[in-house]
């Protein structure tokens, strides 16, 4: 199989935008915990924005916790609890590095 | 194969290689769908392959509930006139019956070393776009297909509750 072309800047944007445009409408519809799981998505699809854009620097911090949301997001269909957990734990490890980045104790 | 092996090992597999699933495997993956039942044998039902590489992507881009990258997808779907019919049954006929063409075609990706999943979370409006897709036609459920990867979530646990089992009468095993 040939090689798929990477995708250009306005491709990627064009790309998210429509992934968020038509995750709202699912929303209406699909179960409420699947709001989440779209906005936990989009996250992970935005960490790659560096590759698309050379003007963003890539964040090691962001790529690695788009590893553990691409390896953990699947846990919503299952757990309730433990996807909050989850979500839990990353908002935890993102603050604890807001305040490092902001030099806060 | 034996049927129930493939019962057995059948899973909603979302992840996929960049392996190309051949056009005769695809083929038998239709026929499997094309075996299951339609009610009062009424022809409602559509079949719609997809292995063309830039309309996944397309449909992917209209599809939050794909979250891999699938090689080929399955769309099922519905001549909504033709349930017409079957009467005020035939609109949930035409459902029922697409869940069934969906499971042959799990089944037999299974059967064949292949992954899929059933997906519904995806943008009606925009999937009948790319597709050429007329008014009058209803998409009732989309195959997400590929070859697995390696590394793939475990089976899910059944959650409390689900297909409990009764004999004779209701509450009764």
């Amino acid at each position: 199989m040939a090689e798929e072309e990477p995708l250009t800047s306005s491709e990627y944007v064009y790309d998210l935008a429509t992934y968020l445009l038509t995750s709202a409408r699912g929303c209406i519809e699909e179960p409420l915990l699947y709001g989440p799981l779209r906005l936990i998505e989009a996250l992970s699809r935005l960490v790659t924005i560096s590759q698309y854009a050379p003007c963003v620097k890539k964040d090691e911090f962001l790529i690695a916790a788009k590893r553990k949301i691409d390896q953990n997001k699947y846990v919503v269909m299952q757990s309730e609890e433990e996807f909050t957990k989850f979500l839990d734990s990353l908002i935890k490890e993102f603050t604890v590095e807001l305040k490092r980045r902001n030099k806060l104790d | 194969m034996e049927l129930f092996e493939a019962l057995r090992n059948r899973r909603a597999v979302r992840d996929f290689t960049e392996q190309a699933i051949p056009d005769d495997v695809l083929m038998k993956l239709a026929y499997a769908a094309r075996r299951a039942p339609t009610g009062g044998n009424t022809p409602y039902r559509r079949i719609l392959v997809v292995n063309d590489r830039k309309t996944i992507r397309l449909i992917r881009q209209v599809s939050p509930g794909i979250l891999g990258q699938p090689t080929a997808l399955i769309v099922i779907f519905t001549d909504l006139e033709v349930t017409r019919e079957l009467g005020k049954l035939g609109n949930l006929c035409a459902t029922i019956d697409a869940g069934a063409a969906a499971e042959n075609v799990a089944l037999a990706a299974t059967d064949l070393h292949l992954g899929a999943c059933f997906t519904k979370s995806y943008s009606e409006a925009g999937v009948k776009e790319i597709l050429n897709i007329p008014d009058g036609y209803r998409t009732e459920v989309m195959l997400q297909l590929g070859y697995p990867r390696m590394e793939q979530p475990k089976s899910m646990r059944p959650r409390k509750g689900a297909d409990a089992t009764y004999l004779n009468r209701f509450g009764r095993s």
